[in-house]
Protein backbone atom coordinates (compact mmCIF):
# COMPACT_ATOMS: atom_id res chain seq x y z
CA UNK A 1 0.00 0.00 0.00
CA UNK A 2 2.82 2.37 0.84
CA UNK A 3 4.43 1.36 -2.42
CA UNK A 4 1.25 2.26 -4.29
CA UNK A 5 1.06 5.65 -2.59
CA UNK A 6 4.70 6.31 -3.26
CA UNK A 7 3.93 6.21 -6.97
CA UNK A 8 3.79 2.54 -7.89
CA UNK A 9 0.95 1.71 -10.27
CA UNK A 10 0.41 -1.83 -9.11
CA UNK A 11 2.06 -4.45 -7.01
CA UNK A 12 2.39 -8.17 -6.73
CA UNK A 13 2.97 -10.22 -3.64
CA UNK A 14 5.49 -13.01 -3.87
CA UNK A 15 5.19 -15.76 -4.90
CA UNK A 16 3.55 -14.67 -8.12
CA UNK A 17 3.02 -16.39 -11.40
CA UNK A 18 5.09 -15.06 -14.24
CA UNK A 19 1.98 -14.88 -16.43
CA UNK A 20 0.39 -12.68 -13.80
CA UNK A 21 3.33 -10.32 -13.91
CA UNK A 22 3.27 -10.12 -17.70
CA UNK A 23 -0.47 -9.54 -17.74
CA UNK A 24 -0.22 -6.75 -15.23
CA UNK A 25 2.66 -5.11 -17.05
CA UNK A 26 0.70 -5.18 -20.29
CA UNK A 27 -2.29 -3.72 -18.53
CA UNK A 28 -0.12 -0.91 -17.21
CA UNK A 29 1.42 -0.24 -20.60
CA UNK A 30 -1.97 -0.03 -22.23
CA UNK A 31 -3.53 2.07 -19.50
CA UNK A 32 -4.83 5.31 -20.89
CA UNK A 33 -5.07 8.55 -18.99
CA UNK A 34 -8.81 8.65 -19.65
CA UNK A 35 -10.92 5.82 -20.92
CA UNK A 36 -13.16 6.68 -23.86
CA UNK A 37 -16.88 6.95 -23.20
CA UNK A 38 -17.67 4.22 -25.69
CA UNK A 39 -15.77 0.98 -25.65
CA UNK A 40 -15.89 -1.25 -28.69
CA UNK A 41 -14.57 -4.72 -29.31
CA UNK A 42 -15.63 -6.11 -32.68
CA UNK A 43 -19.39 -5.70 -32.72
CA UNK A 44 -19.70 -5.41 -28.95
CA UNK A 45 -20.26 -1.84 -27.73
CA UNK A 46 -20.39 -0.55 -24.16
CA UNK A 47 -21.57 2.97 -23.47
CA UNK A 48 -19.98 4.00 -20.19
CA UNK A 49 -22.35 6.96 -19.75
CA UNK A 50 -25.68 5.24 -20.29
CA UNK A 51 -24.43 1.84 -19.07
CA UNK A 52 -25.89 0.21 -22.14
CA UNK A 53 -24.35 -2.77 -23.86
CA UNK A 54 -25.18 -3.88 -27.35
CA UNK A 55 -23.84 -6.59 -29.56
CA UNK A 56 -24.45 -6.24 -33.27
CA UNK A 57 -27.04 -3.65 -32.33
CA UNK A 58 -28.90 -6.02 -30.03
CA UNK A 59 -29.14 -4.77 -26.45
CA UNK A 60 -27.76 -7.01 -23.73
CA UNK A 61 -28.96 -6.69 -20.16
CA UNK A 62 -26.22 -6.97 -17.54
CA UNK A 63 -26.10 -6.81 -13.75
CA UNK A 64 -23.97 -3.97 -12.31
CA UNK A 65 -21.10 -6.31 -11.41
CA UNK A 66 -21.26 -7.97 -14.82
CA UNK A 67 -21.12 -4.54 -16.38
CA UNK A 68 -18.00 -3.66 -14.43
CA UNK A 69 -16.45 -6.98 -15.33
CA UNK A 70 -17.16 -6.47 -19.00
CA UNK A 71 -15.91 -2.88 -18.88
CA UNK A 72 -12.67 -3.97 -17.32
CA UNK A 73 -12.20 -6.71 -19.89
CA UNK A 74 -13.05 -4.40 -22.78
CA UNK A 75 -10.58 -1.84 -21.55
CA UNK A 76 -8.01 -4.57 -21.63
CA UNK A 77 -9.27 -6.15 -24.83
CA UNK A 78 -6.80 -8.45 -26.49
CA UNK A 79 -4.80 -8.87 -23.27
CA UNK A 80 -4.90 -11.70 -20.84
CA UNK A 81 -6.47 -10.71 -17.54
CA UNK A 82 -5.90 -13.02 -14.57
CA UNK A 83 -8.49 -14.08 -12.04
CA UNK A 84 -6.80 -12.19 -9.23
CA UNK A 85 -6.69 -9.05 -11.37
CA UNK A 86 -10.43 -9.31 -11.95
CA UNK A 87 -11.10 -9.96 -8.29
CA UNK A 88 -9.10 -6.92 -7.30
CA UNK A 89 -10.21 -4.52 -9.98
CA UNK A 90 -13.88 -5.47 -10.31
CA UNK A 91 -14.75 -6.63 -6.80
CA UNK A 92 -12.11 -4.73 -4.88
CA UNK A 93 -11.19 -7.89 -3.05
CA UNK A 94 -7.65 -8.80 -2.27
CA UNK A 95 -7.79 -12.47 -1.61
CA UNK A 96 -7.20 -15.87 -2.94
CA UNK A 97 -10.33 -17.91 -3.54
CA UNK A 98 -10.06 -21.64 -3.95
CA UNK A 99 -13.29 -22.22 -5.79
CA UNK A 100 -13.88 -21.18 -9.34
CA UNK A 101 -15.65 -17.95 -8.40
CA UNK A 102 -14.35 -15.91 -11.26
CA UNK A 103 -14.91 -18.76 -13.71
CA UNK A 104 -18.57 -18.78 -12.74
CA UNK A 105 -18.87 -15.03 -13.19
CA UNK A 106 -17.09 -15.19 -16.52
CA UNK A 107 -19.22 -18.04 -17.79
CA UNK A 108 -22.37 -16.04 -16.95
CA UNK A 109 -21.01 -13.08 -18.82
CA UNK A 110 -20.00 -15.33 -21.69
CA UNK A 111 -23.52 -16.74 -21.92
CA UNK A 112 -24.97 -13.26 -22.19
CA UNK A 113 -22.46 -11.96 -24.69
CA UNK A 114 -21.51 -14.88 -26.87
CA UNK A 115 -24.68 -16.98 -26.94
CA UNK A 116 -26.28 -16.79 -30.30
CA UNK A 117 -23.26 -15.31 -32.04
CA UNK A 118 -20.84 -17.11 -34.27
CA UNK A 119 -17.82 -15.24 -33.06
CA UNK A 120 -16.87 -15.96 -29.45
CA UNK A 121 -15.35 -12.95 -27.74
CA UNK A 122 -14.60 -14.31 -24.26
CA UNK A 123 -11.70 -16.73 -24.31
CA UNK A 124 -10.25 -18.81 -21.54
CA UNK A 125 -6.46 -18.93 -21.34
CA UNK A 126 -5.86 -22.08 -19.40
CA UNK A 127 -3.89 -21.74 -16.24
CA UNK A 128 -3.68 -17.98 -16.58
CA UNK A 129 -6.96 -16.19 -17.04
CA UNK A 130 -9.17 -14.74 -19.74
CA UNK A 131 -8.97 -12.64 -22.83
CA UNK A 132 -11.61 -10.62 -24.59
CA UNK A 133 -11.36 -10.28 -28.33
CA UNK A 134 -11.50 -12.22 -31.55
CA UNK A 135 -9.85 -15.60 -31.93
CA UNK B 1 37.58 -19.62 47.07
CA UNK B 2 38.31 -17.72 43.82
CA UNK B 3 34.86 -18.91 42.67
CA UNK B 4 33.26 -17.36 45.74
CA UNK B 5 35.20 -14.13 45.23
CA UNK B 6 33.58 -13.80 41.82
CA UNK B 7 30.06 -13.74 43.27
CA UNK B 8 28.18 -10.52 43.73
CA UNK B 9 27.31 -11.51 47.31
CA UNK B 10 30.95 -11.91 48.27
CA UNK B 11 31.98 -8.67 46.63
CA UNK B 12 29.19 -6.89 48.47
CA UNK B 13 30.24 -8.60 51.73
CA UNK B 14 33.82 -7.46 51.25
CA UNK B 15 32.67 -3.91 50.74
CA UNK B 16 30.45 -4.14 53.81
CA UNK B 17 33.31 -5.58 55.82
CA UNK B 18 35.60 -2.69 54.92
CA UNK B 19 32.87 -0.14 55.67
CA UNK B 20 31.98 -1.89 58.95
CA UNK B 21 35.59 -2.00 60.09
CA UNK B 22 36.02 1.69 59.30
CA UNK B 23 32.82 2.65 61.12
CA UNK B 24 33.46 0.49 64.16
CA UNK B 25 37.08 1.73 64.31
CA UNK B 26 35.88 5.31 64.13
CA UNK B 27 33.32 4.73 66.89
CA UNK B 28 35.80 2.96 69.17
CA UNK B 29 38.40 5.67 68.51
CA UNK B 30 35.96 8.45 69.38
CA UNK B 31 34.95 6.60 72.54
CA UNK B 32 38.58 6.13 73.53
CA UNK B 33 39.37 9.77 72.88
CA UNK B 34 36.44 11.03 74.94
CA UNK B 35 37.26 8.63 77.79
CA UNK B 36 40.86 9.91 77.75
CA UNK B 37 39.66 13.51 77.85
CA UNK B 38 37.38 12.69 80.77
CA UNK B 39 40.12 10.89 82.70
CA UNK B 40 42.56 13.76 82.04
CA UNK B 41 40.03 16.31 83.32
CA UNK B 42 39.36 14.20 86.41
CA UNK B 43 43.09 13.87 87.12
CA UNK B 44 43.68 17.58 86.62
CA UNK B 45 40.81 18.50 88.95
CA UNK B 46 42.17 16.08 91.58
CA UNK B 47 45.68 17.55 91.33
CA UNK B 48 44.40 21.14 91.60
CA UNK B 49 42.24 20.25 94.56
CA UNK B 50 45.14 18.51 96.31
CA UNK B 51 47.44 21.46 95.65
CA UNK B 52 44.89 23.93 97.06
CA UNK B 53 44.29 21.78 100.18
CA UNK B 54 48.01 21.45 100.87
CA UNK B 55 48.82 25.11 100.23
CA UNK B 56 46.06 26.28 102.58
CA UNK B 57 47.38 23.77 105.17
CA UNK B 58 50.89 25.23 104.73
CA UNK B 59 49.46 28.73 105.20
CA UNK B 60 47.94 27.74 108.53
CA UNK B 61 50.68 25.46 109.86
CA UNK B 62 53.81 25.21 107.70
CA UNK B 63 55.39 22.72 110.08
CA UNK B 64 52.66 20.13 109.47
CA UNK B 65 53.19 20.02 105.68
CA UNK B 66 56.07 17.56 105.79
CA UNK B 67 54.08 15.07 107.83
CA UNK B 68 51.03 15.58 105.69
CA UNK B 69 53.02 14.83 102.55
CA UNK B 70 54.37 11.60 104.01
CA UNK B 71 50.90 10.52 105.13
CA UNK B 72 49.42 11.24 101.78
CA UNK B 73 52.19 9.42 99.93
CA UNK B 74 51.47 6.37 102.01
CA UNK B 75 47.71 6.58 101.47
CA UNK B 76 47.81 7.24 97.70
CA UNK B 77 50.88 5.68 96.09
CA UNK B 78 50.01 7.08 92.66
CA UNK B 79 50.44 10.61 93.99
CA UNK B 80 53.85 12.18 94.12
CA UNK B 81 54.97 15.40 95.81
CA UNK B 82 57.89 17.76 96.02
CA UNK B 83 58.37 20.60 98.52
CA UNK B 84 61.34 22.78 97.80
CA UNK B 85 62.49 25.52 100.12
CA UNK B 86 63.30 29.02 98.95
CA UNK B 87 66.98 28.07 98.86
CA UNK B 88 66.24 25.09 96.60
CA UNK B 89 66.60 22.48 99.35
CA UNK B 90 64.20 19.58 99.33
CA UNK B 91 61.93 19.86 102.38
CA UNK B 92 59.58 16.94 101.62
CA UNK B 93 57.99 14.71 98.97
CA UNK B 94 59.36 11.86 96.93
CA UNK B 95 60.37 13.59 93.68
CA UNK B 96 64.11 13.96 93.66
CA UNK B 97 64.34 17.23 91.72
CA UNK B 98 62.26 20.00 90.26
CA UNK B 99 61.23 19.06 86.70
CA UNK B 100 62.87 21.35 84.18
CA UNK B 101 60.70 24.13 82.81
CA UNK B 102 57.76 23.63 85.19
CA UNK B 103 56.31 26.95 86.31
CA UNK B 104 54.77 27.24 89.77
CA UNK B 105 51.57 28.81 88.35
CA UNK B 106 48.95 26.42 89.77
CA UNK B 107 48.00 25.14 86.29
CA UNK B 108 48.19 21.44 85.35
CA UNK B 109 51.00 20.53 82.93
CA UNK B 110 52.07 17.23 81.46
CA UNK B 111 55.72 16.71 82.17
CA UNK B 112 57.99 13.86 81.12
CA UNK B 113 59.30 12.07 84.19
CA UNK B 114 62.08 9.48 84.11
CA UNK B 115 62.16 6.68 86.62
CA UNK B 116 65.27 8.05 88.31
CA UNK B 117 63.52 11.31 89.09
CA UNK B 118 61.32 9.63 91.69
CA UNK B 119 62.14 7.74 94.92
CA UNK B 120 59.60 5.09 94.17
CA UNK B 121 56.96 4.69 91.42
CA UNK B 122 54.31 2.09 90.68
CA UNK B 123 55.37 1.29 87.19
CA UNK B 124 58.74 0.91 85.60
CA UNK B 125 58.37 3.08 82.53
CA UNK B 126 58.91 6.75 82.17
CA UNK B 127 55.95 8.85 81.00
CA UNK B 128 54.08 12.09 80.96
CA UNK B 129 52.70 12.88 84.38
CA UNK B 130 50.13 15.60 84.92
CA UNK B 131 51.35 17.94 87.64
CA UNK B 132 50.82 21.40 89.10
CA UNK B 133 52.96 23.59 91.37
CA UNK B 134 52.45 26.68 93.59
CA UNK B 135 54.79 29.09 95.30
CA UNK B 136 53.91 29.20 99.02
CA UNK B 137 53.93 32.29 101.25
CA UNK B 138 57.41 31.56 102.73
CA UNK B 139 59.01 31.39 99.28
CA UNK B 140 59.03 27.60 99.12
CA UNK B 141 57.47 25.75 96.19
CA UNK B 142 55.02 22.84 96.40
CA UNK B 143 54.46 20.36 93.51
CA UNK B 144 51.71 17.77 93.21
CA UNK B 145 51.95 15.12 90.48
CA UNK B 146 50.02 12.07 89.65
CA UNK B 147 51.39 8.99 88.16
CA UNK B 148 49.03 7.90 85.40
CA UNK B 149 50.11 4.31 85.08
CA UNK B 150 46.66 2.87 86.02
CA UNK B 151 44.96 5.22 83.56
CA UNK B 152 47.46 4.25 80.87
CA UNK B 153 46.73 0.60 81.52
CA UNK B 154 43.02 1.25 81.08
CA UNK B 155 43.79 2.99 77.85
CA UNK B 156 45.86 0.12 76.58
CA UNK B 157 43.15 -2.31 77.56
CA UNK B 158 40.45 -0.33 75.79
CA UNK B 159 42.62 -0.06 72.67
CA UNK B 160 43.09 -3.82 72.65
CA UNK B 161 39.37 -4.30 73.06
CA UNK B 162 38.74 -1.91 70.20
CA UNK B 163 41.16 -3.84 68.03
CA UNK B 164 39.41 -7.11 68.84
CA UNK B 165 36.00 -5.60 68.13
CA UNK B 166 37.16 -4.24 64.76
CA UNK B 167 38.79 -7.52 63.78
CA UNK B 168 35.75 -9.53 64.83
CA UNK B 169 33.48 -7.22 62.85
CA UNK B 170 35.58 -7.73 59.78
CA UNK B 171 35.75 -11.49 60.14
CA UNK B 172 32.05 -11.86 60.92
CA UNK B 173 30.98 -9.70 57.99
CA UNK B 174 33.20 -11.67 55.65
CA UNK B 175 31.86 -14.94 57.01
CA UNK B 176 28.31 -13.74 56.50
CA UNK B 177 29.19 -12.69 52.97
CA UNK B 178 30.74 -16.06 52.28
CA UNK B 179 27.67 -17.85 53.63
CA UNK B 180 25.30 -15.64 51.63
CA UNK B 181 27.50 -16.07 48.60
CA UNK B 182 27.33 -19.83 49.00
CA UNK B 183 23.52 -19.91 49.23
CA UNK B 184 22.92 -17.34 46.49
CA UNK B 185 25.56 -18.96 44.33
CA UNK B 186 23.92 -22.33 44.82
CA UNK B 187 20.53 -21.10 43.71
CA UNK B 188 21.86 -19.09 40.80
CA UNK B 189 23.85 -22.11 39.77
CA UNK B 190 20.65 -24.14 39.68
CA UNK B 191 19.21 -21.61 37.20
CA UNK B 192 22.42 -21.63 35.19
CA UNK B 193 22.49 -25.42 35.06
CA UNK B 194 18.87 -25.56 33.91
CA UNK B 195 19.51 -22.94 31.26
CA UNK B 196 22.52 -24.88 30.04
CA UNK B 197 20.50 -28.09 29.77
CA UNK B 198 17.72 -26.31 27.89
CA UNK B 199 20.25 -24.76 25.55
CA UNK B 200 21.54 -28.28 24.96
CA UNK B 201 18.09 -29.25 23.70
CA UNK B 202 16.31 -30.63 26.76
CA UNK B 203 13.28 -28.39 26.54
CA UNK B 204 11.46 -30.21 29.35
CA UNK B 205 13.94 -29.10 32.07
CA UNK B 206 12.63 -26.70 34.71
CA UNK B 207 14.28 -24.60 37.41
CA UNK B 208 13.83 -26.13 40.89
CA UNK B 209 11.50 -24.08 43.12
CA UNK B 210 11.87 -24.32 46.90
CA UNK B 211 8.93 -24.02 49.25
CA UNK B 212 10.00 -20.72 50.80
CA UNK B 213 8.41 -18.53 48.12
CA UNK B 214 11.19 -15.94 48.22
CA UNK B 215 12.44 -13.78 45.37
CA UNK B 216 14.37 -16.68 43.89
CA UNK B 217 11.26 -18.86 43.88
CA UNK B 218 9.23 -16.12 42.27
CA UNK B 219 11.90 -15.66 39.63
CA UNK B 220 12.15 -19.40 39.07
CA UNK B 221 8.35 -19.65 38.83
CA UNK B 222 8.17 -16.92 36.21
CA UNK B 223 11.06 -18.38 34.25
CA UNK B 224 9.38 -21.80 34.34
CA UNK B 225 6.14 -20.30 33.05
CA UNK B 226 8.07 -18.66 30.25
CA UNK B 227 9.82 -21.92 29.44
CA UNK B 228 6.49 -23.72 29.36
CA UNK B 229 5.09 -21.21 26.88
CA UNK B 230 8.19 -21.37 24.74
CA UNK B 231 8.06 -25.14 24.74
CA UNK B 232 4.41 -25.10 23.69
CA UNK B 233 5.18 -22.64 20.89
CA UNK B 234 8.15 -24.64 19.71
CA UNK B 235 6.11 -27.82 19.72
CA UNK B 236 3.33 -26.10 17.81
CA UNK B 237 5.84 -24.79 15.32
CA UNK B 238 7.42 -28.20 14.93
CA UNK B 239 4.02 -29.76 14.35
CA UNK B 240 3.17 -27.11 11.78
CA UNK B 241 6.40 -27.59 9.89
CA UNK B 242 5.91 -31.36 10.00
CA UNK B 243 2.45 -30.88 8.58
CA UNK B 244 3.71 -28.46 5.97
CA UNK B 245 6.32 -30.94 4.86
CA UNK B 246 3.81 -33.77 4.80
CA UNK B 247 1.00 -31.90 3.08
CA UNK B 248 3.17 -30.31 0.46
CA UNK B 249 5.12 -33.42 -0.41
CA UNK B 250 2.08 -35.22 -1.74
CA UNK B 251 0.99 -32.66 -4.35
CA UNK B 252 4.61 -32.03 -5.29
CA UNK B 253 5.30 -35.70 -5.94
CA UNK B 254 2.03 -35.96 -7.86
CA UNK B 255 3.13 -33.04 -10.00
CA UNK B 256 6.51 -34.62 -10.51
CA UNK B 257 4.94 -37.97 -11.48
CA UNK B 258 2.67 -36.30 -13.97
CA UNK B 259 5.57 -34.49 -15.61
CA UNK B 260 7.69 -37.63 -15.65
CA UNK B 261 4.98 -39.71 -17.26
CA UNK B 262 4.37 -37.03 -19.84
CA UNK B 263 8.06 -36.87 -20.62
CA UNK B 264 8.37 -40.68 -20.88
CA UNK B 265 5.34 -41.20 -23.06
CA UNK B 266 6.38 -38.30 -25.29
CA UNK B 267 2.89 -37.76 -26.64
CA UNK B 268 1.79 -35.24 -29.21
CA UNK B 269 1.67 -31.53 -28.67
CA UNK B 270 -1.96 -31.46 -27.55
CA UNK B 271 -1.20 -33.98 -24.81
CA UNK B 272 1.81 -31.99 -23.74
CA UNK B 273 -0.25 -28.85 -23.54
CA UNK B 274 -2.87 -30.54 -21.40
CA UNK B 275 -0.22 -31.95 -19.10
CA UNK B 276 1.35 -28.54 -18.77
CA UNK B 277 -1.97 -26.94 -18.01
CA UNK B 278 -2.66 -29.48 -15.32
CA UNK B 279 0.83 -28.99 -13.91
CA UNK B 280 0.12 -25.27 -13.84
CA UNK B 281 -3.07 -25.94 -11.88
CA UNK B 282 -1.11 -28.08 -9.43
CA UNK B 283 1.50 -25.40 -8.86
CA UNK B 284 -1.26 -22.85 -8.46
CA UNK B 285 -2.76 -24.95 -5.69
CA UNK B 286 0.64 -25.29 -4.03
CA UNK B 287 1.20 -21.58 -4.15
CA UNK B 288 -2.27 -21.05 -2.69
CA UNK B 289 -1.38 -23.33 0.20
CA UNK B 290 1.82 -21.40 0.80
CA UNK B 291 -0.06 -18.13 0.60
CA UNK B 292 -2.58 -19.37 3.11
CA UNK B 293 0.19 -20.44 5.48
CA UNK B 294 1.88 -17.08 5.09
CA UNK B 295 -1.35 -15.26 5.67
CA UNK B 296 -2.06 -17.28 8.82
CA UNK B 297 1.43 -16.60 10.09
CA UNK B 298 1.06 -12.90 9.37
CA UNK B 299 -2.35 -12.71 10.96
CA UNK B 300 -1.08 -14.61 14.00
CA UNK B 301 1.98 -12.42 14.29
CA UNK B 302 -0.19 -9.33 13.88
CA UNK B 303 1.81 -8.15 10.89
CA UNK B 304 -0.53 -5.93 8.95
CA UNK B 305 0.24 -6.07 5.33
CA UNK B 306 -2.44 -3.63 4.38
CA UNK B 307 -4.26 -0.89 6.14
CA UNK B 308 -5.73 -1.24 9.58
CA UNK B 309 -8.89 0.78 9.81
CA UNK B 310 -12.64 0.89 9.69
CA UNK B 311 -14.09 -1.89 7.60
CA UNK B 312 -17.75 -1.76 6.62
CA UNK B 313 -18.70 -5.37 7.21
CA UNK B 314 -22.10 -4.89 5.64
CA UNK B 315 -20.57 -3.87 2.32
CA UNK B 316 -17.96 -6.58 2.52
CA UNK B 317 -20.54 -9.28 3.23
CA UNK B 318 -22.74 -7.99 0.41
CA UNK B 319 -19.82 -7.98 -1.98
CA UNK B 320 -18.70 -11.48 -1.13
CA UNK B 321 -22.27 -12.74 -1.01
CA UNK B 322 -22.93 -11.55 -4.53
CA UNK B 323 -19.60 -12.95 -5.68
CA UNK B 324 -20.36 -16.41 -4.34
CA UNK B 325 -24.00 -16.30 -5.43
CA UNK B 326 -23.16 -17.51 -8.90
CA UNK B 327 -21.03 -20.40 -7.74
CA UNK B 328 -23.70 -21.42 -5.25
CA UNK B 329 -26.42 -21.38 -7.86
CA UNK B 330 -24.27 -23.48 -10.18
CA UNK B 331 -23.93 -26.11 -7.44
CA UNK B 332 -27.68 -26.16 -6.85
CA UNK B 333 -27.37 -24.34 -3.55
CA UNK B 334 -29.45 -21.49 -2.29
CA UNK B 335 -27.39 -18.64 -0.85
CA UNK B 336 -29.29 -16.08 1.19
CA UNK B 337 -28.10 -12.80 2.64
CA UNK B 338 -29.55 -11.08 5.71
CA UNK B 339 -27.44 -8.04 6.36
CA UNK B 340 -28.09 -5.29 8.85
CA UNK B 341 -26.75 -2.09 7.30
CA UNK B 342 -24.25 0.21 8.96
CA UNK B 343 -22.22 -2.37 10.84
CA UNK B 344 -18.49 -1.83 10.83
CA UNK B 345 -15.48 -3.17 12.68
CA UNK B 346 -11.91 -2.02 13.05
CA UNK B 347 -9.59 -4.29 11.16
CA UNK B 348 -7.94 -5.28 7.96
CA UNK B 349 -10.32 -5.52 5.02
CA UNK B 350 -8.24 -7.96 3.04
CA UNK B 351 -7.92 -10.43 5.92
CA UNK B 352 -11.59 -10.14 6.82
CA UNK B 353 -12.54 -10.78 3.19
CA UNK B 354 -10.29 -13.82 3.13
CA UNK B 355 -11.81 -15.16 6.35
CA UNK B 356 -15.39 -14.74 5.15
CA UNK B 357 -14.39 -16.15 1.76
CA UNK B 358 -12.95 -19.23 3.46
CA UNK B 359 -16.15 -19.75 5.43
CA UNK B 360 -18.23 -19.46 2.26
CA UNK B 361 -15.94 -21.80 0.38
CA UNK B 362 -16.20 -24.40 3.12
CA UNK B 363 -19.97 -24.08 2.99
CA UNK B 364 -19.99 -24.43 -0.80
CA UNK B 365 -17.69 -27.41 -0.66
CA UNK B 366 -19.45 -29.40 2.00
CA UNK B 367 -23.12 -28.61 1.42
CA UNK B 368 -24.77 -31.15 -0.87
CA UNK B 369 -26.89 -29.90 -3.81
CA UNK B 370 -30.32 -28.68 -2.80
CA UNK B 371 -29.03 -27.30 0.47
CA UNK B 372 -28.81 -23.71 1.51
CA UNK B 373 -26.20 -21.31 2.80
CA UNK B 374 -27.07 -18.23 4.82
CA UNK B 375 -24.91 -15.19 5.49
CA UNK B 376 -26.18 -13.16 8.37
CA UNK B 377 -24.76 -9.92 9.73
CA UNK B 378 -26.41 -8.38 12.77
CA UNK B 379 -25.85 -6.56 15.99
CA UNK B 380 -26.11 -8.72 19.08
CA UNK B 381 -25.57 -7.45 22.63
CA UNK B 382 -23.36 -4.62 21.46
CA UNK B 383 -21.24 -6.97 19.39
CA UNK B 384 -21.21 -7.41 15.64
CA UNK B 385 -22.06 -10.98 14.66
CA UNK B 386 -21.19 -12.34 11.26
CA UNK B 387 -22.62 -15.80 10.70
CA UNK B 388 -22.30 -18.29 7.89
CA UNK B 389 -24.66 -21.24 8.23
CA UNK B 390 -25.03 -24.20 5.91
CA UNK B 391 -27.05 -27.39 5.75
CA UNK B 392 -24.08 -29.64 5.14
CA UNK B 393 -22.87 -32.51 7.34
CA UNK B 394 -21.65 -30.15 10.09
CA UNK B 395 -18.80 -30.85 12.46
CA UNK B 396 -19.18 -33.16 15.47
CA UNK B 397 -18.95 -31.22 18.74
CA UNK B 398 -15.76 -32.99 19.83
CA UNK B 399 -14.01 -32.14 16.58
CA UNK B 400 -14.79 -28.42 16.55
CA UNK B 401 -11.59 -27.41 18.34
CA UNK B 402 -9.45 -29.64 16.18
CA UNK B 403 -10.59 -28.33 12.82
CA UNK B 404 -9.16 -24.91 13.70
CA UNK B 405 -5.66 -26.35 13.63
CA UNK B 406 -3.58 -26.20 10.52
CA UNK B 407 -3.96 -29.02 7.97
CA UNK B 408 -6.65 -30.77 9.98
CA UNK B 409 -9.36 -32.15 7.70
CA UNK B 410 -12.12 -34.37 8.87
CA UNK B 411 -12.50 -36.17 5.59
CA UNK B 412 -10.02 -39.01 6.25
CA UNK B 413 -9.62 -39.91 2.61
CA UNK B 414 -9.02 -36.27 1.74
CA UNK B 415 -10.97 -36.92 -1.39
CA UNK B 416 -12.30 -33.40 -1.60
CA UNK B 417 -10.04 -30.60 -2.59
CA UNK B 418 -8.72 -28.29 0.12
CA UNK B 419 -5.67 -27.63 2.17
CA UNK B 420 -7.11 -27.85 5.67
CA UNK B 421 -5.98 -24.30 6.26
CA UNK B 422 -9.26 -22.43 5.74
CA UNK B 423 -10.52 -22.43 9.31
CA UNK B 424 -7.01 -21.94 10.68
CA UNK B 425 -6.87 -18.65 8.83
CA UNK B 426 -10.35 -17.73 10.03
CA UNK B 427 -9.25 -18.33 13.59
CA UNK B 428 -6.03 -16.33 13.14
CA UNK B 429 -8.00 -13.44 11.64
CA UNK B 430 -10.54 -13.64 14.45
CA UNK B 431 -7.78 -13.57 17.07
CA UNK B 432 -6.11 -10.64 15.37
CA UNK B 433 -9.37 -8.69 15.43
CA UNK B 434 -10.22 -9.62 18.99
CA UNK B 435 -13.23 -11.54 17.70
CA UNK B 436 -14.70 -14.74 19.06
CA UNK B 437 -14.98 -17.66 16.67
CA UNK B 438 -17.84 -20.01 17.42
CA UNK B 439 -18.68 -23.26 15.68
CA UNK B 440 -22.20 -24.44 16.37
CA UNK B 441 -24.70 -26.97 15.23
CA UNK B 442 -27.09 -25.55 12.64
CA UNK B 443 -29.40 -28.58 12.89
CA UNK B 444 -28.53 -29.80 10.37
CA UNK B 445 -25.23 -28.37 9.23
CA UNK B 446 -22.65 -26.02 10.56
CA UNK B 447 -23.01 -22.48 11.77
CA UNK B 448 -19.84 -20.45 12.15
CA UNK B 449 -20.06 -17.14 13.99
CA UNK B 450 -17.50 -14.39 14.13
CA UNK B 451 -18.38 -12.08 16.98
CA UNK B 452 -16.54 -8.76 16.74
CA UNK B 453 -16.29 -5.96 19.23
CA UNK B 454 -18.21 -3.51 17.05
CA UNK B 455 -17.62 0.12 16.19
CA UNK B 456 -20.41 2.57 15.46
Amino acid sequence: MEGLRAGGDDYLVKPYAFAELVARLEALVRRRATAPDRLRVEDLVLDRLSHRVTRAGRPIHLQPKELRLLEYMMRHAGQVVTRTMLLEQVWGLHFDPCTNLIDVQISRLRRKIDQGFDLALVHTVRGVGYRLGDA
Amino acid sequence: MPEILRTTAMRLALRYAVANVLLVGLAVGALDWSIGRFVDAQLAAGIRHELETLSSLAGRNPAALGTALRDRRAATPERHYLWLGGNGRRLGGDLLGWPAGLAADGAVHNVWIENDQVEESLGEDAGYWPMAALRLGDGSRLLVAREIRPAEDLREFSLAAAGIIVALTGVLTLALGWFLGRTVLGRIDAVTDTAREIAAGRMDRRIPVSASGDEFDRLAGQLNLMLERIERLVQGLRQVSDNVAHDLRRPLSRLRNRLEVTLLEAPDEAHCRRAMERALDDTGRLIRTFNALLEIAQAEAGVRRGEWGRVNLDELAEELGSLYQGAATDQGLHLSLAIEPGLAVTGERHLLAQALGNLLENALQYTPPGGSIAIRLERCDGWVCLRVADTGPGIPADQRGRVLERFVRLDPARSSEGSGLGLSLVRAVADLHGAKLQLEDNRPGLRVSLVFPGTV
